[in-house]
């Protein structure tokens, strides 16, 4: 092959090439839209396919043929595109949305989703959460635990001698002659003697919520009593409190942002609705009186049950 | 393997997770324990437990068909808020918090039309582009008797074998909602919420409901979707069906039989589902995936019924006995002692005489079945079952549910109890420590109070050893607890059960504490007795053997009670005088608290409303423990 047609038909070969032919062609068609694009169509019908319309029905090809569409391939997919916003149009024209409850719904649901995202993509600071946290530290297992024994008086086994026994059994705990026998001294309950570091609703689930709540106000390092709980009367000696403080953000910064987000979640919900509220005036129209059987049946029939089973 | 390769595995690993649970901050179970490695909970220093976790196994949100269509608008994420101690406001807008957090929580959504409430709701494009979506968004929207005609139409068709509609895609996306839901809210330590759905058979309008309860994270759950009715209504195709998943997964998971009450006959029916007599291969796969089973629920008590136990003076306790769960079918005396455990407890050992396996080798534990998102089971705290049952001053007279021509009515919400609760001996508060407790089944159950109760039972304990400050320990040491097996008696020797039970520490006293024996004798007669073993007061059994009743403080017109009858606590050792080495045997306690007002005695007071004559004002709420089984040895 001599050098110049080595040349030419190099020049064919990339003549032929399907991405030179579109770059000139929508070159021209480019620089040449603002002239005709009047003439095609008015503003209004204008149809773009976007980029991002093209990438979407690209990646919808590949999750089902596991490559890259052809551009012979890539063609009805435009179509498709097409079709869809021009029949899309169409209806609209026709006014095919309105009176529509499923687009009605539909399009609510999307602007709920909006509201959704902003929420969850609004990635609050360490500060916020920190401030969250430190406002609602008994919600992130944050309050006092405290080291504990206790000794129960069962009232159905002390009778009317609970409050003397009690008196008795207490000074001679606090004499400190060391006689401590859990077996003899406390009656039968199926909760411990002795705690280790609880947390005080842990302490409410065992001992009921007067105890837990007599609990963090006794004093340190002797035997007290009676405190009182649901079951009878207790003897109790705190050994230490280990004094609430709110967990290191980073420990908990999971269920932080869990219940800072369940929280806003409402609140931004409510305030964007209202936002869009007020631009409304509103008037409801109520229908005339029902007749009195229009709705006798439906209500029997209406209050289902749940796992209800077989119709007729 | 190399730190290289090893990380790159890891990596590979956890992409592969994140893509199944689509939060890659939940693949890993967090530690238990806080960074100074103190445990976040309670001491679990010791390697028993040392303490009951109470949670519910089984509850709907407006996921499922029934709950959404009939109203629920709260989500598996407001359930586990719920539970956990958050306020939320009720469907009907009351707010609504519970007095005790529970520590864990099973939404058990049903696997038939899951999310297909929310899809109606929301028009998704997906249903509606179907036309027989577009039928059920039509009645839907429409309410009224057509919305009732959609209603029973899908709840009819889970006894078919096809769906209304195509409901995969619905499925699968649910799915994956109600997984993340869980995975988020699941916090070792201090929450627990398993990843669960509810398996809703009911051939000819007969409950073989079944809750499914997985023991892992969203990574494993996620590889399988929940198998629904239009795949089988067989419980044995249920039983392949968890081991697939333990078998692709190596996960663990397990079933949960429910409402046997309203089961036909056919929860304990004698035989399998496809007609066969039991096999030794099926008794031991029934007692392998079913551990547990759920006695007592808001739809009524499955313990056993007055028909069965006549001598029983405590078993008329929340009926529902006149028809199976569509009201398509009364219940027939022949069929009661297949519909409550009790009786199904004592067959059992029958078939174990026989088969060498128990079929019926059930666990008990309760719930609520809520259909309200709402795990709330408190006489004076109770939100019903439904969003039609949430506290309202018109509540109480709300028509029977579901009228339909030619049917019996289901009781109304009045006759609903507030029922139950699932106490779990566990060491820790984490899915795994939990599930494996309920798989042992050291579990028990209540009508909805805290009572504590823990049993043992073995050869060598006597008289003194439940007031042992060191019970517990002991009580492993020598026994087993509930759920656990005895045998090999040495002759002479008799089983010993050493038994704790205190009243919720926040409610009414303990009236007595109760052994119910059930056995099998040589001839394969069966036989139950009931025990009175610890009571409070000083009063003596009767001519009859009978304990007198304790009495009542309940003062209906203010509906409340007083402690001033009844024990705060009850214990003993107790040794069964009728034991025979060579008869099978169960041991299971039931305690019984002092009457207290009904949930509806309170409404009453409440809102200013005439009590109710169709049930009664005070009930004796209870516990009932998982029985403990006794085998001759060499059998």
């Amino acid at each position: 092959m001599t050098r110049q047609t080595e040349k030419k038909s190099r020049v064919r070969t990339l003549l032929r090439e399907p991405l030179l032919q579109f770059t000139v062609l929508g070159g021209a068609l480019f620089l040449a839209w603002p002239l005709i694009q009047d003439k095609v169509a008015p503003p209004q019908n204008r149809i773009v396919i976007t980029a991002q319309q093209m990438q979407r029905a690209t990646d919808y090809f590949y999750q089902t043929h596991l490559r890259a569409p052809d551009p012979d391939e890539l063609q009805p997919l435009i179509e498709d595109e097409i079709q869809t916003e021009v029949e899309f149009r169409e209806g609209l024209a026709l006014g095919l949305d309105r009176d529509d409850e499923i687009i009605r719904r539909r399009i609510k649901q999307k602007l709920d989703f909006m509201t959704e995202d902003v929420i969850e993509q609004a990635k609050p600071s360490d500060a916020v959460l920190q401030t969250y946290l430190d406002g609602h530290r008994d919600r992130f297992g944050a309050g006092p635990r405290i080291v504990f024994s206790q000794i129960f008086l069962d009232p159905s086994r002390h009778g009317d001698h609970l409050a003397a026994d009690g008196a008795k059994l207490l000074a001679r705990l606090n004499a400190g002659d060391g006689r401590l026998d859990y077996g003899v001294d406390s009656d039968t309950l199926p909760v411990p003697n002795d705690f280790e570091a609880t947390a005080l609703p842990d302490v409410a689930a065992m001992l009921g919520t007067e105890f837990a709540a007599a609990l963090p106000a006794q004093p340190v390092g002797h035997w007290v009593g009676p405190i009182h709980s649901g079951y009878g009367m207790h003897l109790v000696l705190v050994r230490e409190i280990k004094p609430g403080k709110p967990p290191e953000l980073a420990e908990v910064r999971d269920q932080v942002l869990r219940e800072y987000q369940a929280d806003r979640r409402a609140e931004i919900n409510q305030e964007a609705y209202q936002k869009m509220r007020a631009k409304y005036a509103i008037s409801i129209q109520l229908p005339p009186p029902a007749a009195p059987d229009r709705y006798k049946p439906a209500n029997a029939a209406t209050v289902g049950m749940a796992d209800d089973g077989v119709p007729k | 393997m190399n730190t290289g390769l090893k990380s790159a595995l890891l990596l590979t690993a956890i992409s592969v997770a994140t893509i199944h649970t689509g939060r890659a901050d939940t693949i890993a179970a967090k530690p238990p324990n806080t960074k100074d490695g103190q445990p976040y909970s309670i001491p679990t220093a010791k390697t028993h437990p040392i303490r009951v976790f109470w949670g519910d196994a089984h509850l709907h949100t407006e996921f499922s068909f029934d709950a959404g269509l009939m109203g629920t608008r709260l989500t598996p994420e407001d359930a586990f808020r719920f539970a956990r101690g958050e306020e939320v406001v009720s469907t009907t807008g009351v707010p609504a918090k519970l007095r005790h957090p529970l520590d864990f929580l099973v939404v058990t959504d049903h696997s038939n039309y899951l999310g297909l409430p929310v899809a109606l709701r929301e028009g998704d494009p997906a249903i509606v582009a179907d036309p027989a979506g577009k039928k059920l968004y039509d009645g839907f929207k429409q309410g009224g008797e057509a919305g009732f005609k959609l209603f029973a139409d899908l709840a009819g068709s889970l006894s078919s074998n096809t769906p209304l509609l195509d409901t995969a895609p619905l499925l699968k996306s649910t799915w994956a909602k109600s997984v993340a839901a869980a995975e988020k809210y699941n916090e070792p330590g201090r929450f627990t919420a398993f990843i669960g759905f509810e398996w809703t058979s009911m051939p000819g309008g007969n409950n073989l409901h079944h809750n499914v309860i997985f023991r892992d994270s969203g990574e494993k759950a996620l590889q399988v979707l929940p198998l629904t009715t239009f795949d089988s209504e067989d419980p044995e195709k249920l039983w392949a069906y968890l081991a697939a998943y333990e078998k692709k997964t190596g996960g663990q998971a397990i079933s949960i039989p429910h409402n046997s009450n309203l089961s036909g006959g056919l929860m304990f029916a004698d035989k399998t589902f496809g007609g066969k007599p039991f096999d030794k291969a099926y008794a031991e796969a029934r007692a392998k995936w079913e551990p547990v089973a759920e006695i007592t629920q808001t739809k009524g008590d499955s313990e056993t019924d007055p028909s069965v136990s006549p001598d029983d003076e405590f078993a008329n306790f929340e009926r529902w006995d006149k028809t199976n769960i569509a009201g398509s079918q009364d219940d027939k005396p022949e069929d009661q002692p297949h519909n409550y455990l009790r009786p199904a407890l004592t067959r059992g050992l029958r078939f174990e005489q026989e088969l060498g396996a128990n079929p019926y080798k059930y666990g008990l534990i309760g719930s609520s079945d809520n259909h309200t998102a709402l795990s709330m089971v408190a006489a004076d705290n109770f939100f019903g079952a439904l969003p039609d049952a949430e506290p309202s001053p018109t509540r109480l007279n709300h028509a029977p549910l579901l009228v339909t021509k030619g049917r019996k009515p289901l009781p109304p919400p009045s006759e609903m109890a507030s029922s139950g609760l699932a106490a779990v001996w566990a060491t820790e508060n984490t899915r795994e420590s939990l599930f494996d407790a309920i798989r042992r089944r050291e579990v028990y159950a209540t009508t909805g109070t805290r009572i504590t109760v823990r049993l043992f039972a073995g050869w060598d304990f006597k008289q003194g050893d439940a007031e042992r400050s060191d019970f517990a320990d002991y009580g492993y040491a020598h026994g087993v607890p509930m759920g656990g097996d005895l045998s090999g008696a040495h002759a002479g020797q008799k089983p010993t059960l050493v038994i704790q039970a205190a009243k919720d520490p926040d409610g009414a006293n303990l009236d007595r504490v109760q052994v119910i024996k059930g056995w099998v004798d040589a001839q394969g007669q069966t036989h139950e007795k009931i025990f009175d073993v610890a009571w409070s007061g000083d009063r003596k059994a009767g001519a009859d053997g009978k304990l007198p009743l304790v009495g009542s403080t309940v003062d209906v017109d203010n509906a409340t009670y007083s402690n001033s009858i009844g024990a705060p606590v009850l214990d003993t050792a107790w040794t069964d005088p009728t034991f025979n080495p060579a008869e099978r045997a169960y041991y299971y306690i039931r305690v019984i608290e002092i009457p207290t007002p009904r949930w509806t005695t309170i409404d009453s007071k409440r809102f200013g409303v005439a009590l109710l004559k169709t049930v009664p004002p005070a009930v004796t709420q209870r516990a009932y423990s998982s029985p403990v089984w006794y085998a001759p040895s060499g059998t």
